[in-house]
């Protein structure tokens, strides 16, 4: 087993030669390695932090922030072995089929492919985060022992389903540094260094290919890492800072040609109480407000519109989870009142939940990353995030919780308030997925992406962005499991690649 | 084998008396918070009684201020689809047909919505 090299002792100056450099050792790039550890591809992992948080690293990643209000760039990613899975709640949830379609009333959608093409890798992926058996929307049929899920009859909203990420010796989920790292050391032709930051992606003079990485610790040691391939896997925050600071050779950056690195910045809103459903009988399966755990498999309950919803009336994705309970004011003792007497239903036993959820935001080239012009520690030129959320975005779910309410009053189940409706509404309630993507997005296109879609960027022959900074679109689940499955795609091309 | 004890018809009628009365107390009991609500009174009544508690609507009717009161052609309607459905079924198809109103937030039918309105006039 070998042991993972602290960058800070490599002789100064050296350059280290490989078949594939792993720019970052989050879930992608572990996952890469992993995927890759039974070839005869000579690897080299190069991981900015070590096994543990340090205040120095993380520095590396402040920037600032304008417009709409967002996350401190420090504070909404981990630096060091595991990356941002060192803070994730564990939420799985695949891609859904409408999420990689070009949609006429969504400008700048569509995927090189459908979702076909990850789909033979959720297995291995659903492994990688354990997150126990593939089960999603086949969850009514897991749980029924425990409940039957609201009959919501026909419509736009369904329940469907969430899993967790779980490791074996704790309720936590899965942190891929921690549970990994033997596995990395486990494999014979990987180098896996800490304390390395790569601090340029040098171009060879035509700028066709990558030649060499230059590395700095933050001791003030320098070597270079010269591979025939290297893949970025550092979050989309920093795989569009070290394209776009990477300006020796092409001015506007590596892959810029065409000024899209860094645009089409995204993460997903998650507004708490956004809504409040009523039950009129009372009555609510424990799973949609818990986790609840069944064969090996942690699921909960989720709403969420269906394909055909949002193609026919134009919708964005959003998942919506029941909360806690809470008591209702006045108005709201008399609208439940009201409507179940109306719908010759009884409501004297009712009871209200707040809900929270989940939006995808329709892709925005100017929610945007570009260079300041402070530095950090290793010179890197610190990232601005111009951050912009149209109302529309916010409309569009709107229009999801109307159709369940409509549902429920059909179904003489219950009913639905919307909670927040102004911008101010919207803002007094908001919160962050953390779920960075975009900024290196993905198009057969090179006008329309920077990475065509193999993930190859345009133009660098040897050049491979991992991760979910890849997404043209963003969909409602949570990336984790979609950027480990494509991943795991991008390493079988590697494989054909290396052949 | 012993004689069958004879009961009285005048016990009989007592004892049936007895249970009609406890029914009537308790349906009294039952009822009494529906018995004592307000009526609906003037030009829209017909249509207000229709809901169980014309108050409550009326809490839900003054979070509509904003919707004008509906028009006499449209109560006309509604009291010609009340002709042939019953109350709870018109109000479940306004929803399966997504006709629908908001109260501060709240997702209502809008005939519903429209008796609230009307309710919170009568009040």
């Amino acid at each position: 087993m070998s042991a993972f090299i602290d960058a800070r002792t490599v002789a100064a100056g050296s350059i280290i030669e490989t078949d594939l450099a792993i720019i970052g050792g989050g879930p992608a790039g572990i996952s890469l390695a992993l995927a890759l550890a039974g070839s005869p591809i000579k690897m080299v992992l190069l991981e900015s932090g070590a096994m543990n948080f340090d205040g120095r690293t993380q520095a590396l990643y402040a920037g600032a922030e304008s417009g709409f209000p967002y996350l401190k760039l420090e504070g909404s990613r981990l630096r060091y072995l595991g990356g941002s899975t060192n803070h994730w709640g564990g939420w799985c949830r695949p891609l859904n089929g409408i999420d990689f379609e070009a949609r006429d009333w969504l400008p700048h959608s569509g995927w090189p492919f459908g979702r076909a093409e990850i789909e033979p890798y959720f297995k291995r992926a659903q492994s990688l985060v354990e997150a126990g058996p593939l089960v999603y929307d086949r969850g009514s049929d897991w749980t029924k022992e425990i409940g039957a899920p609201l009959d919501l009859g026909d419509g736009g909203v369904y329940t469907s389903w969430f899993q967790f990420s779980k490791t074996r010796t704790s309720f936590l989920p899965t942190h891929f540094g921690r549970r990994y790292a033997d596995d990395l050391r486990r494999i014979a032709h990987l180098s896996p260094y800490v304390h390395a930051n790569v601090t340029g992606l040098r171009l060879a003079p035509d700028a066709t290919s990558l030649d060499h990485l230059d590395v700095a610790t933050l001791t003030g040691n320098t070597f270079t890492v010269k591979p025939r391939i290297t893949v970025l896997a550092t979050g989309a925050m920093e795989n569009a800072r070290l394209l776009l600071a990477s300006n020796d050779v092409a001015p506007r950056g590596v892959g810029n040609a065409d000024d899209l690195v860094g645009r089409f910045f995204a993460d997903h809103p998650i507004p708490r109480d956004s809504a409040t459903l009523v039950v009129f009988d009372g009555r609510l399966a424990s799973f949609y407000p818990n986790n609840t755990t069944i064969r090996g498999a942690i699921l909960r309950a989720t709403f969420s519109p269906s394909e055909d919803y949002q193609r026919r009336h134009s919708v964005l994705g959003s998942l919506t989870t029941v909360e806690n309970e809470v008591t209702l004011d006045e108005l709201g003792r008399a609208a439940v009142a009201t409507a179940a007497g109306a719908l010759g239903v009884d409501g004297s036993s009712a009871k209200a939940f707040s809900m929270g959820c989940g939006i995808e935001l329709a892709p925005d080239p100017d929610r945007r990353l570009t260079l300041g012009s402070e530095r950090d520690a290793l010179g890197m030129p610190r990232l601005r995030l111009a951050m912009h959320v149209a109302d529309s975005n916010f409309a569009h779910y709107r229009e999801t919780m109307k159709e369940l309410g409509r549902q429920l009053l059909a179904a003489r189940l219950g009913m639905v308030r919307l909670n927040q409706k102004t911008h101010a509404d919207w803002l007094s309630v908001m919160d962050w997925g953390n779920h960075h993507m975009g900024t290196t997005r993905m198009s057969a296109d090179p006008r329309k992406g920077v990475v065509d879609a193999n993930s190859q960027v345009h133009g660098v022959g040897n050049l491979f962005v991992a991760g979910s900074s890849v997404f043209p679109t963003y969909g409602a689940s949570n990336p984790t499991l979609n950027l480990v499955a494509l991943t795991l795609r991008l390493a079988a091309h590697l494989r054909k690649v290396f052949a | 084998m012993s004689p069958t004890p004879k009961i009285s018809r005048r016990a009989v009628t007592l004892a049936g008396l007895g249970v009609a009365a406890a029914a009537a107390i308790g349906g009294i009991v039952l009822e009494a918070p529906r018995l004592l609500r307000r009526r609906a009174r003037g030009q829209y009544a017909d249509l207000v009684n229709r809901l169980n508690d014309p108050d409550q609507a009326a809490v839900v009717g003054r979070a509509l201020q904003s919707h004008a009161v509906p028009a006499k052609e449209d109560l006309d309607a509604l009291r010609a689809a009340l002709a042939k459905k019953p109350f709870t079924d018109v109000i479940a198809a306004d929803a399966a047909e997504g006709n629908l109103l908001e109260a501060d937030g709240w997702i209502l039918p809008a005939t519903l919505a429209a008796l609230c309105i009307l309710a919170a006039q009568s009040a």
